[in-house]
C-alpha cells in the first residue's frame, strides 16, 4: 500500500441493492504455466452478481474475459493452468468442489454458451438428441415422451418455429443464429441459475445478432436467471446489462451501474473506449483510439497496468498498483488519478472534411454479375449456380469513400474481389480510365494492378508466413518491376513509417506483430505500388474497439494525403457512419439502397436499411430505435426469390412485390433505393 | 535438454549406413572374391559375418549392398518427389481440366497395388541399378503428387495468394514463393518414410532377380541367395535382413520425430529457419 489514499475495502464492499449474491467471486487467479514459468493471466478478480443480475464483463481481446469464463466452470486444463481463490455460488466453494459435484453444477445450476455455435454443436447428432441429452442429464427426466415434450418446450422457447419438425435436423442444415438458439436452449435444459455468456452473439450478423441478444435478455427476465455476459462491445453492454466490470490485462479496472458509467466512465481506460467507440451519428470524426498496445498476458508490470498508454499517467502510477477507489454508490475505480479530468485531445476538430459536389470518376461498376458454378458428379457437372452479384452498379471517385454494407454472404467481399480482378466477373462491365477491366486479361490487366489494390479482413492470413515484413511490403515493387535493390528497400522503410510501424521492423516475421499492427503491415503492401483504389475488406473486423479507431484514423489519414478512393467493405454500420462518403446496401446479391452516407443513415427508405440500422446496438438511450425484426432466414444466393429478393422477410412488403423485381429510383440527390414501397 | 534417444539412436544407424555407403569404393573390400575352401564359412576373424555360397565375405558385400540401398532409396525418393510435387502443384493451382485429367491419371496409378506395377515395369525394363531407380519412381511420384494437390488446394484459398496477384505476381512466382514453401513440411515427412519405402521396394526387386545384376551386391539379392543355406548357415540371411531392419526403423523413428517436430512448429507459428 504504497501511496495509500484509500484502505483497500474490506470483501463487505457496499454493492447498492445487492443483497445476497448468487455468485462471489474472490481474488480469483489464473496462472498459465510456461516453459520459462507461471504468468497470471487473470490476477485477483473480485466481483458479485446477484439474483437475477446482468454484469457484463468488457474487455479487448487477450485481456482473460474467457479465461475467467471457464475458469469459473472449471473448465480450464490443470495441466496448463492453476487457478486460486474463491468461487463461490449461493455459499459452495466451485474451485473446491470435486469433479464429481461440479459436473453437475456445469449444465445445473450453471450454464455458459459460447462464441461459436458452429464448434458447440456436434455435428454427427441431430439437433433433437443433442437437446435431449442435456435435458436426461440433468432433470432426471428419462421416459422417452417426456424428454421430448421438453426438448419441443425448450426449442420453442427460444424461438426455433416448428419446433417439433426441427428435432430431426443436422446442425449444418441451420444457419448460424438458429444454432446459437439451439446452444441457448441445451443452457436452459438444466434450469441454470447463472448463465455464463462469453460473446454470444460475435459470430453473427447484426440483425440475427439483436434477435439473440433481445432472446437472451427475454429468457433471463422470465427465468430470473443471473447473467454473465462476457463482451467487447459498450453497444451491446447498454442494451443488456444492469452493471458492468471492466477488465484490462487480467485486472478489473473499474466496476459500476451500467447509467453511471455511460454517463462518466472513472477509469481512462474506460473514457477511451467510449471515445474510441465508431457511432451512428459521429459522421467523419476522427476518432481517438488509444495508442499502444495492451500489456501481452502474464507481462510483469509494475505499477498500473495501463500507465503506458494513459495520458494521465503520473510517476505515481509507475510505482504503485492503484486500489480500489469508491467513486460512488456501487460504482468503484483502479486508478489514482480517475477524479482529474481528461486533457484536451490534440487534434479536437480533426473531423474530416467531406468533399462535396460531383468530382471525376475513378471507376464506374455497370452492371456487374458475378456467378460461381456449383459443381457436382464425377465430372463435375454444372448443377447450379450461386449468384453471388447479380447485377451491382457502382461508383467510385478519388479520394472519397463508398461504403458496402450487407450481411454475411450477400455478396460484398465478392464485388470487392471482382473490381480488383481477383475473381472473373460473369457478366458487367468495370470502366477505368475508359477501358473496361472486366474485359482486360494476362499483361494488360497486370499493368492496372499497380492502379488497384487491396487489403483484407485478416491481416494475418493476408500474409505468407515464411517471409520477412520487408519482403510482404516490397512484394508489389518487385513483381511489377517499381523498384528493386536498395531502393526497394528505402521504400519499404518510408511505407512502414508511414504506417505507423519502424524501418526495423522490415526485418521481423509477420507473426511477432499484433492484429492491428499486422493490418498496418497488410495497408503499407497496398500502398506500395500507390494505388488509386484500395478496397479495403473488412479492415477492422478482427480488430478490438480501440485498435479499430487507430486503423480507420490510419486509413482516413493516407486518403487525404493522396486521394486515395477506398471501397470500404463492413457489416458495422457505426464504422460506415465514421468512414464514408457515400453507402450502398446489399442484399442477396443486388444493391437495394445508395446514396451520400446522411441520405442513406437519416432517411433510410429500404425496409431493409432499416432494418439493418435498427439492430445496430446504442450507447445512448435517447438514440435507441425499436428493433424491426426480420421473419425467416436469409435465402441462399443459389436460389433468391422471385420479384423483390427482400420479400419473403421484408415488414412492408405488398402483394406485388412477390412478383415484381423493383427497379431502382432516385429519390433525388444521390439517393437511389430498389422497393416498389418507395417513390 | 535432456538426450533424446528416440532420435539419436536412428540417427546414429542412418549416420552408419550413409557412411557405409559413403565410403564403400575407397574401403578394402573384396565383395566379389570368390573363395571356394571357404563357401558358408561362419563368422570368424578373417570374415566377421562370414561367407556366403561363393565363399565371398558377407560383411564387405553388406557394405557395397548398403551403397545400393541407398543409392535407390535416395535416387527414387528425389525423382518421384521432385516430380509428383510439381505435377500436383501444378494440378492443384491451375485447376480445371488439367486437375481432372492428372487427378484421373493419379487415381489410375493408385489403383494398381505399387509394387506389382514396380515389379512388371522392372521386368519389362530389365534388371540394373538404373532400371530399378525408374521403376519404383513411375510408382513412387503418386503419392508426392496427391499430398501436394492436397496441400496447394487448401493453401491457395489463403487470402496471402490474392494478395500476391493483386500484386500482380504470375503463377510461377504465386507457386514458388508464396505456395510450396508452405506445403513443404508434410512433403518432407512424406519423402522421409519414401527413402524406408524404397529400400524395402528395392530389396523386394532384387529379391525376385529384378534388381541390380549379379555379382553386383544388394541386400535384397543376398537375402534371396541365402535362402536356400537357411538352415546350415543363416548369417547369409540374418547379416542383410538385419540391416534393413534396422534401416528402415530408424529412417522411420526419425521420419516420425520430424513430422511431430514440424507439426509443433506450425502450431507455435515459429520462425521459419
Ligand atoms: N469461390 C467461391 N465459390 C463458390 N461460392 C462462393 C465463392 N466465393 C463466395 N461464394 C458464395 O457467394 C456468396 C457471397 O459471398 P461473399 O463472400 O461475397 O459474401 P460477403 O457479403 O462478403 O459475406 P461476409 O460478410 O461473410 O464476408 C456466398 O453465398 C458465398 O458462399
Ligand atoms: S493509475 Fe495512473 S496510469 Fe493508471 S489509469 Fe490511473 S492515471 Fe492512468
Ligand atoms: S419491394 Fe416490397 S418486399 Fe421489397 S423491400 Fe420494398 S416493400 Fe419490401
Ligand atoms: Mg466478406
Amino acid at each position: 500500500m504504497a501511496i495509500g489514499v484509500i484502505p483497500e475495502p474490506s470483501p463487505g464492499w457496499p454493492l447498492s441493492g445487492i443483497s445476497e449474491p448468487l455468485l462471489e467471486v474472490c481474488d480469483l487467479t489464473v496462472r498459465v504455466v510456461r516453459p520459462e514459468g507461471t504468468a497470471a493471466v487473470v490476477a485477483g478478480l473480485d466481483f458479485r452478481i446477484a439474483r437475477g443480475e446482468t454484469l457484463a464483463l468488457l474487455g479487448e481481446s487477450g485481456c482473460g474475459k474467457s479465461m475467467t469464463a471457464l475458469a469459473l466452470m472449471r473448465l480450464l486444463p490443470p495441466a496448463v493452468v492453476a487457478v486460486t481463490g474463491q468461487v463461490r455460488l449461493a455459499g459452495a466453494d466451485l474451485l473446491r468442489l470435486p469433479e464429481r459435484a461440479m459436473r453437475r453444477v456445469r449444465g445445473g445450476q450453471v450454464a455458459m454458451i459460447f462464441q461459436e455455435p458452429q464448434t458447440a454443436l456436434n455435428p454427427v447428432l441431430t439437433v433433437g438428441a443433442q437437446v435431449a441429452e442435456a435435458v436426461r442429464r440433468h432433470t432426471g427426466r428419462h421416459g422417452a415422451r417426456a424428454v421430448r415434450e421438453r426438448v419441443v418446450e425448450l426449442l420453442g422457447e427460444v424461438g426455433i418455429p416448428a419446433p417439433r419438425e426441427r428435432l430431426g435436423d443436422y446442425p449444418h442444415q441451420l444457419s448460424g443464429g438458429m444454432k446459437q438458439r439451439v446452444v441457448i436452449a441445451m443452457a436452459l435444459a438444466g434450469r441454470p441459475q447463472l448463465l455464463i455468456a462469453d460473446e454470444p452473439t460475435t459470430a453473427l450478423d447484426v440483425t440475427i445478432q439483436a434477435e439473440i441478444l433481445a432472446l437472451i435478455v427475454g429468457l433471463q427476465r422470465r427465468h430470473a436467471m443471473a447473467l454473465l455476459l462476457i463482451t467487447h462491445d459498450l453497444g451491446i453492454v447498454a442494451e443488456t446489462a444492469d452493471r458492468l466490470a471492466v477488465m484490462y490485462a487480467g485486472r478489473l479496472v473499474e466496476e459500476a451501474p451500467c447509467a453511471a458509467f455511460f454517463a462518466g466512465p472513472a477509469h481512462p481506460y474506460g473514457r477511451r473506449l467510449l471515445a474510441s467507440r465508431p457511432s451512428l451519428d459521429r459522421r467523419a470524426a476522427a476518432p481517438a483510439g488509444i495508442p499502444g498496445r495492451v500489456p501481452p498476458p502474464g507481462a510483469s508490470v509494475v505499477g498500473c497496468r495501463f500507465a503506458e498508454r494513459c495520458d494521465l499517467a503520473a510517476p505515481a502510477c509507475r510505482s504503485a498498483e492503484p486500489a480500489w477507489h469508491p467513486v460512488a454508490a456501487g460504482h468503484r475505480v483502479r486508478c489514482h488519478r480517475w477524479a482529474e479530468a481528461d486533457p484536451p485531445p490534440a487534434d479536437a476538430a480533426a473531423r474530416r472534411p467531406r468533399p462535396a459536389g460531383e468530382t471525376e470518376v475513378l471507376l464506374r461498376v455497370d452492371g456487374l454479375v458475378v456467378h460461381f458454378p456449383i459443381r457436382r458428379g464425377l465430372l463435375g457437372r454444372e448443377a447450379g449456380r450461386v449468384r453471388a452479384v447479380d447485377g451491382v452498379s457502382l461508383t467510385l471517385h478519388p479520394g472519397r469513400t463508398l461504403a458496402l454494407v450487407g450481411e454475411s454472404g450477400c455478396g460484398k467481399t465478392t464485388v470487392g474481389r471482382a473490381l480488383v480482378r481477383l475473381v472473373a466477373p460473369t457478366a458487367g462491365a468495370l470502366w477505368y480510365r475508359g477501358r473496361d477491366l472486366a474485359r482486360l486479361g494476362g499483361r494488360e490487366l497486370r499493368a492496372l494492378r499497380k492502379d488497384l489494390q487491396i487489403v483484407f479482413q485478416d491481416p494475418y492470413g493476408a500474409m505468407n508466413p515464411r517471409l520477412r515484413v520487408g519482403d510482404i511490403v516490397g512484394e508489389g515493387l518487385r513483381t511489377m518491376g517499381l523498384a528493386s535493390g536498395r531502393a526497394a528497400r528505402c521504400r519499404v522503410a518510408e511505407l512502414l513509417e508511414q504506417v505507423g510501424l519502424a524501418a526495423e521492423d522490415a526485418r521481423r516475421w509477420p507473426h511477432a506483430f499484433s492484429g492491428g499492427q499486422r493490418q498496418r503491415i497488410g495497408i503499407a503492401r497496398a500502398l506500395a505500388p500507390e494505388p488509386r483504389l484500395i478496397v479495403c475488406d473488412e479492415p477492422t473486423s478482427a480488430l478490438d474497439v480501440s485498435v479499430q479507431a487507430q486503423i480507420l484514423g490510419l486509413l482516413a489519414r493516407l486518403q487525404r494525403e493522396r486521394a486515395i478512393a477506398y471501397l470500404f467493405i463492413s457489416h458495422d454500420l457505426s464504422v460506415v457512419a465514421q468512414m464514408a462518403d457515400e453507402v450502398a446496401v446489399m442484399y442477396l446479391g443486388r444493391i437495394v439502397e445508395r446514396g451520400t452516407v446522411d441520405e442513406v443513415l437519416d432517411r433510410p427508405r429500404h425496409p431493409y436499411t432499416r432494418a439493418l440500422l435498427s439492430a445496430v446496438p446504442v450507447v445512448e438511450v435517447a438514440a435507441r430505435r425499436p428493433a424491426i425484426r426480420l421473419a425467416g432466414e436469409r435465402p441462399s444466393p443459389a436460389r433468391p426469390p422471385a420479384g423483390c429478393r427482400f420479400h419473403p422477410r421484408c415488414p412492408e412488403a405488398l402483394a406485388v412485390c412477390g412478383r415484381t423485381d423493383p427497379p431502382e429510383v432516385c429519390l433525388g440527390g444521390r439517393h437511389w433505393v430498389s422497393c416498389l414501397r418507395a417513390g | 535438454m535432456t538426450p533424446r534417444w528416440s532420435v539419436l539412436l536412428p540417427a546414429l544407424v542412418v549416420g552408419l549406413w550413409a557412411l557405409a555407403a559413403l565410403a564403400a569404393p575407397w574401403l578394402p573390400l573384396a565383395p566379389d572374391r570368390i573363395d571356394l575352401p571357404r563357401i558358408l564359412a561362419p563368422p570368424s576373424p578373417a570374415a566377421w559375418l562370414g561367407c556366403d555360397d561363393l565363399g565371398r565375405p558377407v560383411l564387405d558385400r553388406l557394405l557395397v549392398g548398403a551403397r545400393t540401398a541407398l543409392l535407390v532409396g535416395f535416387g527414387v525418393v528425389a525423382v518421384s518427389a521432385l516430380v509428383g510435387t510439381l505435377i500436383g502443384a501444378v494440378a492443384g493451382y491451375v485447376g480445371g481440366w488439367v486437375d481432372l485429367v492428372l487427378v484421373r491419371v493419379i487415381d489410375v496409378f493408385l489403383a494398381f497395388p505399387g509394387i506389382l506395377l514396380a515389379i512388371a515395369l522392372a521386368g519389362i525394363l530389365g534388371p540394373g541399378l538404373g532400371n530399378v531407380v525408374i521403376a519404383l519412381s513411375v510408382v513412387g511420384w503418386v503419392g508426392y503428387a496427391r499430398l501436394a494437390r492436397a496441400q496447394i488446394l487448401s493453401l491457395k484459398q489463403r487470402d496471402h495468394v490474392l494478395a500476391a496477384r493483386a500484386l500482380g505476381a504470375g503463377p510461377v512466382r504465386i507457386l514458388a514463393r508464396h505456395l510450396l514453401p508452405l506445403a513443404l513440411a508434410p512433403l518432407i515427412v512424406e519423402a522421409t518414410f519414401g527413402v524406408a519405402g524404397a529400400v524395402i521396394a528395392e530389396a523386394g526387386l532384387s529379391f525376385l532377380g529384378l534388381g541390380v545384376q549379379p555379382p553386383a551386391a544388394s541386400w535384397g539379392s543376398m537375402i534371396r541367395d541365402g535362402v536356400g543355406y537357411m538352415l546350415v548357415a543363416p548369417h547369409l540371411v540374418l547379416g542383410p535382413g538385419l540391416a534393413i531392419l534396422l534401416v528402415v526403423l530408424a529412417i522411420n523413428l526419425l521420419g516420425d520425430a520430424l513430422r511431430d517436430r514440424l507439426d509443433v512448429r506450425g502450431a507455435r507459428g515459429a520462425e521459419p529457419g
